[in-house]
């Protein structure tokens, strides 16, 4: 596939061309379709790798392999196994044991992860996405939703699903070189194992009790178009994308056990519908505070203030009854731009003065907001693109760390201390810019 | 409660409630022919396609009282055809506001938004007055057919693309105090603008085509079209102003 020529649908190349590409916008309606910040993120990468696998297995057929050649998936979630985050060595050796070049090693890499070591902290494929009720997002300021907020076809740009956040984003900005941006990112042969993972999640979600995916036909009937191994026009909608045992897609995962427990997700009984609503949208996430300025990200951390007041719309109904449940409460940073996605940020909230969390993460965990990704970033800066311009969103819910830090009396809503801790300390550090950071209570 | 709760999730209910106030007042004026019932010229064609004859016999005051009606109509075009496209910028601007000021914040960003199609409008029925004046300016269907042709090949233009585009961005709004209005008027006012940008051309054609309300909603299916595709149908939306051309053209 990667000696086929770039003109082949099934090219190894065309294929990652239909992810992105640089320039963009190259042969509309075939390349430069991949769906990110978007509730069409899981179905259509479904279909993305559907069919990249009927290719491949073509290819392997064709040199006499196995017919039923399946696509793994990297579970780096995995809590049973200590090298769990460490690249699958079939992608790290440069040599094949016959001494010919490896074609699935690329030394775009980050070092250290085609050195064999954990590709980021464990934090990063942390899968507490698997706990959201909901697909959709909640409107802006709140939850990103476990699928992505709803939107017409969208190449990138805006606000992030959490699973697609977290581990997905995290993933690709530390495995770095051509992961890291979605215009390269299926070149590297590993994209595809991160990216099965990511199907299977969403597998081990929609089989949990009370989850379900949209039924509204906005969703099920946006059509995409892809190629087949013959090289031929395929369309599909995530209508065709719900079961993965249909005569279409044919496959089943080994084991849909949370990642987290080793433990199988509890389904429903037979028979039995989902209760929960596969939306959110009637929550309305108060804003409560927020920067008043754009913040430069570079090597060294940074730190940004903002005072919140009291809530005086729907959150201050739920704070003054008993009978609602407490607010959640999200951190939001939001138009972060920059030409490159270089590394990932930690973020911590209220940090101790003098403190080094770069020096000893674990130190400061209880003020670990979570990790801001740049995946992404260049496309949703660029003004040039569809829909660029305005950068990246993320939301984090930060309920439990605003409850430990109440009751520890480190929070002080007058004055909130957000703390961007670059992963790397390069000088040459590309620089990002965060537009804004606001608190907002969801009741 | 459930109307508080309705509201609060669609912020932009006010907003939507004033264009569809604006487009009864639209086809109330277009349909009396103008308003004025005493004014037999303006019965003749309520927008600016009258004839150059009695356009050039009016008085200077009379003058004014067309002026003023064309403004009038093309104010109430923008509020029924350009502020329903802001509903996504407008739930952005109330999301990034404090809940206290989250009207305040809407209106300042539609305030911003309307200004900039104010401006545009008045400088462009200035314009067109005076090169009718002048007899520079036969407003014949011949007119409004070339500002279609014109607005179709412009849906073909990277310009245009760029503006569209455009019109999707978000910034940061700070959440309090004279700052916090600053950038809700120049979120709105750069909102404006770009909407401008894009829809420019055709809200001229359809300036200079006032005659018939079946134009409103065609342009207006074609504007909502482009803003909320990803990859904007943009051969399909010429298409429809070219044939919008033609259509005028043989009326």
């Amino acid at each position: 596939m990667q000696q086929r020529d770039m003109s082949n649908p099934t090219s190894w190349k065309y294929q990652a061309a239909i992810h992105g590409l640089r320039p963009e916008g190259q042969k509309p309606g075939e390349w430069d379709q991949c769906q990110h910040q978007t509730w069409f993120f899981l179905p259509w990468h479904r279909g993305y790798l559907h069919w990249f696998e009927d290719i491949v297995r073509a290819a392997i057929a064709e040199l006499h392999g196995p017919s039923d050649w399946a696509l793994p998936y990297w579970n780096y979630s995995d809590v049973k196994r200590p090298d769990a985050l460490v690249m699958p060595v079939a992608f790290r050796d440069d040599k094949m044991p016959d001494g010919t070049d490896n074609p699935l090693f690329l030394d775009h890499r980050e070092p250290h992860v085609n050195a064999g070591d954990p590709i980021g902290p464990a934090d990063d494929v942390n899968v507490d996405a698997l706990d959201i009720p909901f697909f959709v997002a909640q409107p802006p300021g709140g939850s990103g939703g476990f699928g992505g907020p709803q939107t017409g076809f969208h190449h990138g740009g805006g606000r992030f699903g959490e699973l697609e956040l977290k581990p997905h984003g995290l993933v690709h900005v530390d495995i770095g070189g051509w992961m890291g941006d979605p215009a390269t990112a299926a070149l590297d042969p590993i994209f595809w194992l991160h990216h099965a993972n990511i199907d299977r999640l969403w597998e081990i979600w929609r089989t949990t009790a009370g989850h379900d995916n949209p039924t509204s036909s906005s969703w099920l009937a946006e059509p995409f178009s892809l190629h087949d191994a013959n090289g031929q026009p395929v369309t599909f909608s995530a209508a065709d994308m719900l079961d993965t045992t249909s005569p279409l897609l044919s496959y089943k995962y080994d084991t849909l056990t949370d990642p987290r427990t080793g433990v199988p997700v509890q389904g429903l009984a037979d028979g039995v519908e989902p209760t929960a609503s596969m939306s959110d949208s009637q929550t309305v996430p108060e804003m409560v505070g927020a920067t008043t300025g754009s913040i430069e990200l570079g090597p060294t951390s940074t730190s940004a203030t903002l005072s919140i007041s009291q809530p005086s719309g729907p959150a201050r109904e739920a704070l003054l009854t008993d009978s609602l449940p407490d607010p959640k409460v999200f951190l939001n940073v939001a138009n972060v731009t920059g030409s490159e996605a270089s590394t990932n940020y930690d973020v911590y909230l209220n940090l101790p003065e003098n403190a080094d969390p770069g020096a000893d993460r674990n130190r400061f965990a209880d003020h670990h907001v979570g990790a801001l990704t740049t995946f992404g970033v260049e496309r949703a800066s660029s003004r040039e693109a569809e829909h660029g311009g305005s950068g990246l969103h993320m939301s984090f819910d930060i309920s439990d760390l605003v409850r430990r830090q109440q009751a520890d009396r480190t929070w002080k809503p007058e004055s909130l201390r957000v703390t961007f801790v670059p992963r790397k300390t390069d000088e040459a550090l590309p620089t990002v810019k965060v537009g804004q950071v606001s608190l907002h209570y969801a009741p | 409660m459930r109307w508080r709760r309705w509201r609060a999730s669609h912020p932009e209910w006010w907003a939507l409630s004033v264009s569809v106030s604006a487009a009864l007042a639209l086809v109330t004026l277009v349909t009396a022919g103008g308003g004025d019932a005493g004014d037999e010229q303006m019965r003749m064609s309520p927008g600016v396609s009258m004839p150059s004859e009695a356009m050039s016999s009016m008085t200077g005051s009379t003058m004014l009282t067309s002026a003023s009606r064309m403004f009038a109509m093309f104010a109430l075009m923008v509020l029924v055809m350009m502020v329903p496209l802001s509903v996504a910028a407008i739930r952005i601007t109330a999301s990034r506001s404090l809940w206290r000021r989250r009207q305040r914040s809407v209106a300042f960003y539609l305030g911003g938004f309307v200004l900039t199609w104010a401006v545009v409008g008045a400088v462009l029925v200035a314009i067109l007055s005076a090169l009718a004046q002048e007899h520079w300016l036969e407003p014949t269907p011949g007119l409004a057919a070339g500002a279609f042709t014109i607005a179709a090949l412009w849906q073909l233009t990277a310009p245009k693309r760029r503006a569209l585009s455009a019109h999707h961005r978000t910034r940061p709004l700070r959440p309090d105090g004279l700052g916090a209005a600053y950038d809700c008027v120049s979120y709105g006012g750069a909102g404006g603008l770009q909407c401008v940008l894009s829809c420019g051309p055709m809200m001229i054609a359809m300036a200079l085509d006032m005659t018939s309300l079946v134009v409103i909603p065609i342009v207006s299916l074609v504007a909502f079209a482009e803003r909320y595709s990803f990859r904007p149908p943009k051969r399909t939306t010429a298409a429809v102003l070219a044939a919008l051309a033609m259509a005028v053209a043989a009326s």
